[in-house]
């Protein structure tokens, strides 16, 4: 087992599948378990009483997946999440460098970027719609704050943190500003960039339901408002199992997008795994 | 005829270069109460071409010195020169190895040897011979394309060498360049830098707070007093070279050295105990007349 760029310690045991789909399993089985008691003994599990059972909820999966519908809900949400995503790594990243590397800049803007920070990304949803003139960029526009900030705190701390000794060293061999910045500061901050990343896109995809639920509700057809959208109308239709394929979608979606931003982070900053 | 040693021959400069001279430098860190006086009234010659070992306590100034000299930091009084004109910032020709290892983590071997060349704009057909001729002076040639935390320790503080030597720069600031390495290595260390440097002299000043190591591998020997460093005492070691462990093990001159500067570096850092001896003292002073 190694230590990943988040820290977290990656699985490379030849068990680590089998003990995922074991504990994955598990979980099915309390689930069922929980859904079935009432009907076993009379007596209810709290809260998992209320919910579908796992085989029936797989049974609903096994009708939505072949639905156009599903596919194109989450296409939008994902396309909504990427944008979101892109658009805000493509301006966190700068942003915080420059936080961290002039001085003037930092005491200028960096109190405004605090106190814009802790509002949540939900409580843009009102304030975008009005905005935006698209429902579309509304929504994107939340997925991109739901991982700016995030980014941009920790790029700026990642440079920060970068010891001095290693501009020193570069200073003395004669690199300059420019060259210390592109090939100290960058590539010292890119480990922050890849854990920052991976949690952002998981924070986009987390918003990105709120936001088309709230903003989707008023006038897009069934078919056109994400997943998001998906879950809220199974909920007014009253097909309480595909709420729970909806959800499960996301749940897959954020991790199958954090896995791929880790990996795609590790091919960037090669010397990190290479131990 | 090695390319770097090459590059040397061609340089137009006869005379040794690198002579450093501090006059009268002050150097004080933080204001006020937390002011901290480290330097004071220091005066002292790196001598050109030649191996200047600086040794004192612990805490006493000597990366402080280091860093003037490399011109990371400036003096509040008195003057840095290197060859006449005054120190205003780090400069290539002033090379600084640091304490603990500051290769760059993200560069292979190679890409860290070759930085500076780069980084003054050579071309990497230009680089290529001289960083492979560098390398295989350190003996790293096949671990060109690791990581340096692939590298063990000692290789790590080789590759930081070969980095440095890469520049031929004419001083060579090295700050306890071998320290945290187990004893055999550092004992190898210290073997294979004499070697390097015999094969390529060039004006050193090296920091050691280890008084073996400093004989083992001094030109001059200067020891500097507890803080506020000051030149306490400045010795020639004039022992034939090559020196190894065993040889001055059994030569008198060596073990004089070695008595007397044991005896004012002991001197110099029971200053700084009875400093803070009393420093307690008066405290505890303070607190019983508070109560
Ligand atoms: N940047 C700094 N700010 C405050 N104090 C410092 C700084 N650098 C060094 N000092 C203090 O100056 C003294 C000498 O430090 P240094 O030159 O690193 O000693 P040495 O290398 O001989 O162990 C130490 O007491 C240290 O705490
Ligand atoms: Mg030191």
């Amino acid at each position: 087992m190694a230590a990943g760029p988040t820290g977290v310690a990656v699985a490379r045991s030849p068990y680590a599948l089998r003990r995922a789909v074991v504990a994955l399993a598990a979980c099915a089985v309390l689930w069922q378990l929980g859904a079935r008691l009432d009907d076993w003994t009379g007596v209810g599990a709290p809260g998992v009483g209320a919910l579908p059972s796992p085989v029936e909820v797989a049974m609903a999966a096994g009708r939505v997946v072949v639905e156009p519908g599903y596919w194109i809900s989450s296409a939008l949400s994902f396309v909504r999440v990427m944008g979101g995503f892109l658009i805000a790594l493509a301006a966190a990243v700068p942003l915080g460098l420059l936080f961290a590397t002039n001085r003037t800049f930092r005491a200028i803007a960096f109190p405004v970027f605090e106190v814009i920070r802790p509002i949540p990304p939900l409580a843009w949803v009102p304030a975008a719609i009005i905005f935006w003139p698209t429902q579309e960029a509304a929504i994107t526009f939340i997925t991109f704050l739901g991982a700016f900030f995030t980014i941009t705190i920790n790029v700026l701390s990642g440079a920060l943190s970068i010891d001095p000794r290693f501009v020193e060293a570069a200073r003395s061999l004669g690199a300059s500003r420019m060259t210390v910045f592109r090939r100290i500061v960058l590539p010292a901050t890119a480990p922050s960039i890849v854990v920052a990343s991976s949690i952002a896109i998981g924070l986009s995809w987390e918003v990105v339901v709120a936001a088309e639920i709230i903003s989707g509700s008023s006038a897009m057809g069934s078919n056109s408002g994400g997943l998001g959208h998906f879950i809220w109308a199974s909920y007014l239709g009253g097909s309480y199992d595909d709420i729970i394929v909806g959800m499960i979608s996301i749940g897959i979606a954020g991790y199958l997008c954090s896995a791929a931003v880790r990996k795609a982070g590790a091919l960037l900053t090669p010397w990190i795994n290479a131990r | 005829m090695s390319a770097v040693a090459e590059r040397r021959a061609s340089d137009q400069t006869a005379a040794p270069r690198g002579r450093i001279d501090l006059h009268r430098v002050a150097k004080t860190y933080g204001q006020g109460r937390l002011a901290k006086t480290v330097m004071e009234d220091c005066s002292l010659t790196i001598e050109p071409g030649r191996l200047n070992v600086v040794i004192g306590p612990s805490g006493c100034g000597k990366s402080t010195l280091l860093r003037l000299i490399a011109g990371f930091d400036q003096p509040d009084a008195g003057a840095v020169t290197a060859d006449g004109s005054p120190v205003r910032g780090p400069a290539s020709d002033r090379l600084m190895v640091f304490q603990e290892s500051a290769l760059f983590d993200w560069m292979t071997v190679y890409e860290n040897v070759a930085f500076a060349l780069r980084a003054a704009g050579r071309g990497s057909r230009d680089i290529a011979p001289l960083a492979k001729d560098v390398l295989e002076r350190v003996g790293l040639a096949a671990f060109k394309e690791k990581y340096p935390g692939q590298l063990s320790g000692g290789m790590q503080r080789r590759v930081e060498l070969a980095r440095a030597l890469i520049n031929d720069p004419a001083v060579m600031l090295l700050d306890e360049p071998f320290r945290g390495l187990d004893a055999m290595t550092r004992g190898l260390m210290q073997e294979y830098f004499l070697r390097l440097y015999a094969d390529n002299p060039r004006t050193v000043v090296f920091v050691t707070t280890e008084i073996d190591e400093a004989i083992l591998i001094a030109d001059r020997l200067i020891i500097l007093s507890n803080v506020p460093a000051r030149v306490r005492w400045l010795v020639e070691i004039d022992l034939p070279r090559p020196r190894t462990v065993a040889t001055l093990y059994e030569d008198d001159r060596a073990n004089d050295i070695k008595r007397e500067a044991i005896e004012v570096l002991h001197e110099e850092a029971m200053k700084s105990f009875r400093g803070a001896f009393r420093e307690r003292a008066s405290k505890e002073a303070v607190t019983a007349g508070s109560k």
